[in-house]
């Protein structure tokens, strides 16, 4: 029987959903399905989702140059077959009917000018003006001078290649991705508690805990599929119970056995509450702590990331300080037993039962438990402490770095750990874990890199806040931001954003697909390719590093970020970039080009490339238009020149695979040491670093080496007030986020017709009795008020985000309704990264 | 021409009532079903739009804990079709 495509298409559905959910579906429905296969001109490929973190494999069916269907990959261990409902418009982001397919410049009578409009110009013309200005500002300012704005949805060697050349190349640390936003705060936890970045554990400990809990993370809704893995074992694991903690009740409450609404800020005191009754009740592992741990204390009153001339930071007596002193068990037991149940439950509003019940569950040995975090507890003025604090519980009590117990920091972009935090394109960072500031790491880089000596610039960059701060002040000239929509989602648009770009002495070049908020905000647009449209990599939350190929290509002149940074990288002579006394050192440099010194260096591009190159399994040939342009496989000699940071640096533990590898498989979680991948690090049996690193170590031992004496910090922090707290006039709690539909600043989103339809409008959730109080009715015109500006949209007293009374949630992903004009660009002193869940409001009828 | 197909995973008490709900949307098929409450479900319809509120609208039905997309196919979309904001 011949079917129809139509029937084909629905079989193909009906049983790879049946695959996806473990249900047996009768044989000639699937036999059918198969059979037909072969007549079909669809090609099918593996490619990682777009969105989020999680890090979902999707096979893409392409057909006549276009991606026709999406298929979950059955054999990806992350998403096993499934997809979120966003998976459905997976494609579809890259076909909206605005797509820039060439580069646009501000003009006026046929000249680059700030006030003109803009004008559709050529590459050439674009990196005529745009080189003109860098080199100007760099000639004045020197490296400080000129700025990159990149991403956490960059492909590996696109964040690879903005980090060689900022720093190699110009020698400018003014590089920050805007993972800064949602992530900085996690890093730095990491950081200071391990030595090492990113989770111990793996998405596999959803299947091994027994209890979950969530320190403000709404994953029904923003990590679906991870949800669907944890509603699995809550349902099929006896005694099995989730906690979920938030300042709002969200859909992740629906499957909450102890919800808990607590008062901004108040996680600090919980935490702590729950690491006094660990010890008040002697349930903590001492045989761990003695072995294992290092007890510290971080200083206080430090202020909250503003300018230095704000009165906040000028009464903080250690404003921006992070140093570390030692304390005794005895000593922090005191300093916790200050939160008692009562006093926690008093200032935090959750009731004093649920509070315990919490407590009780961290501290019951024979309970496994995965903590799970995303913007709640990052995005925070307090974010570092607070993420060490959870750490602390699990410290406390040895539930770390072994199946199912597992604090786990969840991330929001596909590729924030793979590339903003691995290849390190931070302010202060070097790809594996270096640093800027570290001599020896300095030069691990300049060796890699074959660069003269005392290249790599030493201080520290301008994070994401302060490089608009830096823009408005007019102290950094040009700004190149790719892969992000910082102008609406960074915080303080008004005040601290647009002023800076619209600076006359500024020249701002925005690199998106689409005419985003940022792009009509800048001076010089260029159009970009999307992830199917190019060859990429990225790395998820739990340390897995994915692969794919170049699926579809870009629109009209659309060219990569890779492909414009590299093609860039050409206006610049050595001499320019550097000055002549650095150019001594390496005579053979002498008038070569950034793009001759940093790409062609004989290990970029090591690989050759022709047509051909790229196949799959199957023996279908892919496009990769970037090699194809500069003649070598430049994503192989990225990749493998970026891997030698990982072997030859001083940090151990960070080995990935060799390229070719990632393109046959579903991703491998690093360290990848022989093939083998690693689910849980830091414990003997199952990181082969632990060994490595210390011989003496007996099977099921711990050891965290990424501190010289393989301990981890246990960091007591107290308690602080927020940056600003409701009063008088500004009488509520304002949060942003997301919602399910729409991810981020709706960019990609908003341009699929049915999302934007499903939820158009940011509206305000407000809780009932608030809107009465106000004479609201659901659905009534308001202006929502800040000490910084003012936004119109609607009320909504029953929408799926109920807040608790003196709170309202407005999501951000509107670009009408720019409600990141309302936030104050507080930030977490030690990370930088903005405090987007908390600031002021009042709410009148408008 | 748009078909998909979903796992949607139901409070395993509320099983039947969900069933029939999802029965009763306009082009939607249950395949199959276990006692886990996970149920395998098509949408098979002439429009986009209504597949999309569907699968919306699943997702919100009451004793639905989750919905997971699996597979996705689309015809005759041509470029520019989609939202111009």
């Amino acid at each position: 029987m011949k079917l129809t495509r139509r029937d084909f298409m629905k079989n193909h559905a009906v049983a790879a959903a049946a695959a996806a959910a473990g249900i047996s579906m009768p044989v000639s429905h699937l036999a059918q399905a198969a059979s037909n296969d072969d007549d079909e001109e669809v090609r099918w490929d593996k490619i990682p989702c777009r969105f989020c973190g999680t890090g979902c494999s999707v096979l893409a069916g392409t057909r006549g140059g276009r991606i026709v269907a999406t298929q979950g990959d059955p054999d990806s261990e992350v998403n096993k077959g499934i997809n979120c409902i966003k998976g459905y418009f997976l494609s579809k982001i890259m076909y909206g009917g605005d797509r820039l397919k060439t580069p646009l410049l501000r003009k006026k009578n046929g000249k680059y000018d700030k006030e003109g409009d803009f004008e559709q110009v050529s590459w050439e013309e674009a990196f005529d003006v745009m080189a003109e200005k860098w080199k100007a500002a760099l000639k004045e300012k020197g490296p400080s001078g000129v700025g990159m704005f990149g991403s956490g949805q960059w492909t590996i060697w696109d964040g690879y290649a903005a980090a060689k050349f900022m720093k190699a190349g110009l020698r400018s640390n003014n590089l920050d991705p805007n993972a800064r936003h949602c992530m900085a705060s996690a890093v730095g936890a990491f950081m200071r508690a391990f030595g090492i970045d990113e989770p111990m554990g793996s998405y596999d400990d959803l299947e091994h805990a027994d209890a979950f809990v969530l320190w403000g993370a709404n994953m029904a809704e923003m990590h679906p599929i991870l949800w669907s893995r944890l509603v699995d074992t809550r349902l099929t694991r006896e005694g099995s119970e989730v906690h979920v903690l938030s300042t709002y009740t969200h859909r992740s409450f629906e499957l909450a056995d102890n919800g808990m609404i607590f008062e901004p800020q108040t996680d600090l005191m919980i935490a702590n509450y729950i690491a006094n009754y660990i010890i008040q009740n002697k349930a903590y592992d001492k045989k761990f702590l003695d072995n294992h741990v290092n007890i510290k204390k971080t200083v206080t009153d430090i202020g909250y990331g503003l300018r230095p001339e704000h009165p906040l930071e000028k009464k903080a007596k250690n404003s921006g300080k992070g140093k570390l002193s030692g304390m005794t068990f005895e000593e922090y037991a005191e300093a916790v037993s200050k939160y008692t149940l009562e006093y926690t439950s008093k200032h935090s509003k959750v009731p004093a039962e649920n509070l315990e019940r919490l407590a009780k569950l961290y501290a019951d040995p024979n309970k496994k438990i995965m903590s799970l975090w995303t913007m709640g507890m990052n995005q925070h003025t307090r974010g570092v402490w607070m993420n060490g604090l959870v750490y602390n519980i699990h410290l406390l009590t040895g539930k770390i770095a072994e199946p199912g117990n597992s604090p786990f920091s969840l991330t929001g972009q596909p590729s924030a750990c793979g590339t903003a935090r691995e290849v390190g394109t931070f302010a202060h960072r070097l790809p594996a874990d270096l640093v800027v500031k570290s001599p020896a790491h300095r030069k691990v880089a300049e060796k890699i890199w074959k660069l003269p000596e005392d290249t790599i610039n030493p201080k520290v960059g301008f994070h994401a806040v302060l490089m608009q701060r830096k823009l408005k002040d007019g102290a950094m000239n040009c700004y190149w931001q790719q892969c992000n929509n910082n102008m609406q989602a960074g915080p303080n648009i008004n005040d601290e954003m647009l002023p800076g770009w619209r600076n006359p002495k500024n020249f701002i070049t925005v690199s998106d697909p689409y005419p985003t908020v940022s792009a009509i905000s800048a001076d010089l647009i260029l159009p970009t390719a999307m992830w199917a449209e190019k060859e990429g990599a990225f790395g998820n939350a739990e340390r897995r590093t994915q692969f794919w190929r170049q699926q579809v290509s870009p629109p009209g002149n659309s060219q990569s970020d890779l492909w414009q940074i590299m093609e860039f990288s050409k206006r610049f002579t050595v001499e320019e970039a550097w000055g002549a006394e650095l150019v001594a050192k390496m005579p053979e440099y002498k008038g070569k080009t950034l793009y001759q010194v940093l790409f062609k260096n004989g290990q970029v591009n090591a690989f050759p490339y022709k047509d051909g190159t790229v196949q799959d399994s199957d023996d279908n040939v892919y496009k990769n238009d970037e090699s194809e342009h500069f003649g070598f496989y430049a994503q192989k000699g990225l990749f493998e020149e970026y891997r030698r940071f990982q072997t030859e640096g001083p940090k151990p533990g960070h080995d990935q695979a060799p390229f070719d590898v990632y393109h046959k498989v579903r991703g491998l979680r690093w360290p990848v040491v022989d093939g083998k991948e690693t689910l849980w690090r830091y414990r003997e049996g199952y990181d082969p670093f632990v060994k490595k690193l210390n011989p003496g170590v007996k099977k099921g031992e711990v050891y965290f080496y990424g501190k010289k004496d393989g301990k981890a910090n246990l960091i007591f922090a107290p308690y602080e007030p927020p940056h600003e707290s409701p009063n008088e006039e500004y009488d509520l709690w304002l949060c942003t986020g997301r919602v399910l539909e729409h991810w981020h600043t709706g960019s990609m989103t908003n341009r699929v017709p049915e999302l934007h339809k499903a939820v158009p409008d940011a509206l305000v959730y407000m809780n009932p009795n608030d809107a009465r109080d106000r004479g609201l009715r659901n659905g009534a015109k308001v202006k929502i008020i800040s000490p910084r500006g003012e936004i119109t949209t609607r009320v909504n007293v029953r929408g799926r985000n109920k807040t608790p009374k003196g709170m309202v949630f407005i999501p951000f992903f509107d670009a009408r309704r720019l409600v990141n004009k309302l936030l104050i660009d507080a930030t977490d002193p030690l990370s930088k990264e903005t405090d987007f869940k908390k600031c002021v409001v009042k709410i009148v009828q408008a | 021409m748009a078909i998909c197909s979903l796992v949607v995973q139901v409070e395993p008490t509320r099983l039947e009532t969900v069933t029939q709900s999802l029965e009763s949307m306009e082009g939607v098929e249950v395949h199959a079903r276990n006692e886990q409450g996970k149920v395998v479900v098509s949408i098979d319809h002439p429009s986009r739009d209504y597949c999309s509120d569907t699968m919306v609208n699943i997702s919100r039905i009451s004793g639905v804990m989750s919905s997971s997309l699996v597979f996705e196919y689309q015809e005759d979309l041509e470029p520019g079709q989609a939202h111009n904001l």
